[in-house]
């Protein structure tokens, strides 16, 4: 499941995310060399990993995480309009609330397949790519290795180019890449036709109620997922609560996952959007704290 | 310096076919001393056979020169085009003549190539995925090298393929089905090829049929096709020659 974390919930994922920063330093500076932003901690956090920054992983059921990505808003000094700005000769990197910066993507392990059978990445982009639809975001702007720009071409993606190819790197014992800055544009016939192709049209995402939910195997749809944060942030007290309901999906007790069941098929995204009024009613009328007891 | 190109990316998507493309990439290039320019299909194009030229400058001498020769089946440009670079950097012709061991062929072919004007030239080398893979080369008589040019002819290079893919798939799409347009954008799965597939697709290799690796396998005829089905639905392939192909490439088999 791919589970998303901003500061909404990163408070519930204190090891998560440490285990994460200490992975891309691992991954970014052990081996791929990029001396200049390794750190004595052995942690690969920079100016970009802030409140603001939502990370999106794919964690296993052992807890392992196999892959990551973060998105920035780009109302915000960003990597575009800071480090790569020269690069964009095409065109200006956007600056507007309802598109993101997405960087720092990495994968552990390539051959890694999970009960879906499907790679990790594919996971990641369809968790993404949901999660952006349901927040209205437009697109995706990032500097990437031209490699990868040329194999986005067997996806049925619009991603432009924003500026030319160019090398990069260099100092400090770096190795010298060679990318170009992108801006990938979300909508809803784009996702459809990306998970139809990566063939994954199930949910991907977690509810993402910290480390305590992260063996959860089942998905749900991106609108409930934030509908699920925006109860949080505005209903702190119900996070326990939450996090035992998603417990009970795991269970072994049928009579656990009959019930949360019940309370589940009320989640329609419609209610969702009346931030749980109806659910937090129906849970008490079903009796679900209750069936954790049991 | 970018007005060409941009107009080029605004331009290249109102390209309905590959002779309305050709259009567009010979008024872009020209501006940058560029006479010549071909798209080679190395493997993998479901559309299109292996080595196959998806667009190009035809009707120039060169062309024609190259063609009555059947230069493509050794040229060192499209010979050497794969596994250039990994990070998709691309490669000047004479960097290939300096570091590459060229046959005596592929020696005559740049000596002609100079000949017919075209004293510089760069490979751009486009891989889709692990199993399709092709290649751009442009040349022409005053060809100024600098990082700036490489980018923008880079650009050009990869919206052009990108462009004539997308016709080449729509065109034929009517002609196949919706599982195989969508089999032409994805990767094949190898982790999912069992022990048994792999031993079975190596023996293919060996040029065995399959009543003589049922025998060898001590199983039955149809078993044995029925691995070979599998294994071709994993690695997104139709024919017994594309599926060792892959193997190959995929490091399956050796």
């Amino acid at each position: 499941m791919i589970h998303v974390i901003n500061n909404v919930n990163r408070h519930l994922y204190g090891d998560l995310l440490d285990k994460m920063f200490k992975l891309r330093h691992d991954i970014f500076v052990g081996q791929r060399g990029w001396n200049l932003i390794s750190r004595d901690d052995g942690r690969d956090i920079d100016q970009f990993d802030t409140k603001d920054t939502t990370y999106f992983l794919k964690v296993t059921e052992e807890s392992e995480i196999m892959a990551g990505m973060r998105l920035y808003p780009t109302t915000v000094p960003t990597q575009l309009n800071t480090i790569f700005r020269d690069t964009c000769v095409l065109t200006a990197p956007p600056e507007e609330p309802d598109h993101y910066e997405w960087s720092r993507y990495f994968v552990v392990d390539s051959n890694y397949r999970g009960k879906s059978r499907r790679p990790a990445n594919h996971e990641l982009y369809t968790g993404i790519f949901d999660y952006a639809l349901a927040m209205g975001i437009k697109s995706l702007s990032g500097f990437i290795e031209t490699s990868v720009f040329t194999r986005a071409g067997r996806l049925p993606w619009n991603m432009r180019q924003l500026g030319i190819p160019v090398e990069y790197g260099g100092t400090a014992g770096e190795p010298v890449g060679y990318g170009l800055p992108t801006q990938l544009m979300v909508d809803a016939d784009m996702v459809y036709k990306t998970k139809l192709v990566l063939r994954l049209l199930r949910p991907v995402l977690s509810l993402s109620l910290g480390e305590r939910n992260l063996t959860t195997e089942k998905g749900f749809d991106a609108k409930v997922v934030l509908a699920i944060q925006n109860f949080i942030q505005l209903h702190p007290e119900y996070t326990s609560t939450l996090v035992l309901f998603t417990d009970m999906l795991n269970s072994a007790d049928p009579y656990q996952i009959e019930h949360v069941n019940e309370a589940l098929n009320i989640l329609t995204k419609d209610e969702c959007l009346k931030e749980f009024t109806t659910i937090t009613m129906k849970a008490k009328t079903v009796g679900w704290e209750s069936a954790i007891q049991h | 310096m970018f007005e060409i190109v941009k107009a080029f990316l605004e331009d290249v998507p109102l390209a309905d076919s590959i002779p309305a493309l050709e259009k567009l990439l010979k008024t872009a290039l020209d501006q940058h001393d560029i006479q010549h320019f071909i798209c080679t299909n190395m493997y993998g194009l479901k559309c299109m056979p292996d080595r196959h030229l998806i667009f190009g400058s035809w009707g120039s001498d060169w062309v024609s020169h190259y063609i009555s020769n059947g230069y493509y089946a050794e040229d060192a440009v499209s010979f050497f085009s794969n596994g250039l670079e990994h990070d998709g950097r691309p490669y000047y012709w004479s960097q290939l003549i300096a570091e590459k061991n060229l046959t005596k062929t592929q020696y005559n072919i740049f000596a002609d190539a100079w000949d017919a004007d075209l004293r510089e030239g760069i490979v751009f080398p486009i891989n889709i995925s692990n199993t399709e893979f092709a290649m751009v080369s442009l040349g022409g008589l005053n060809f100024k090298k600098s990082s700036v040019l490489q980018g923008i002819l880079h650009t050009i290079a990869i919206q052009a393929h990108r462009q004539a893919r997308n016709i080449l798939l729509r065109d034929h799409y009517n002609q196949i089905t919706q599982k195989e347009v969508i089999d032409a954008f994805s990767t094949p799965d190898i982790s999912r090829i069992t022990s048994t597939e792999k031993t079975i697709i190596s023996l293919l290799a060996e040029d065995k049929r399959a009543r003589d690796i049922a025998i060898i396998q001590n199983s039955s005829v149809s078993t044995v096709r029925k691995h070979l089905s599998s294994a071709k639905l994993k690695l997104g392939v139709d024919n017994t020659e594309a599926l060792v192909a892959t193997a190959i490439r995929q490091k399956l088999i050796h």
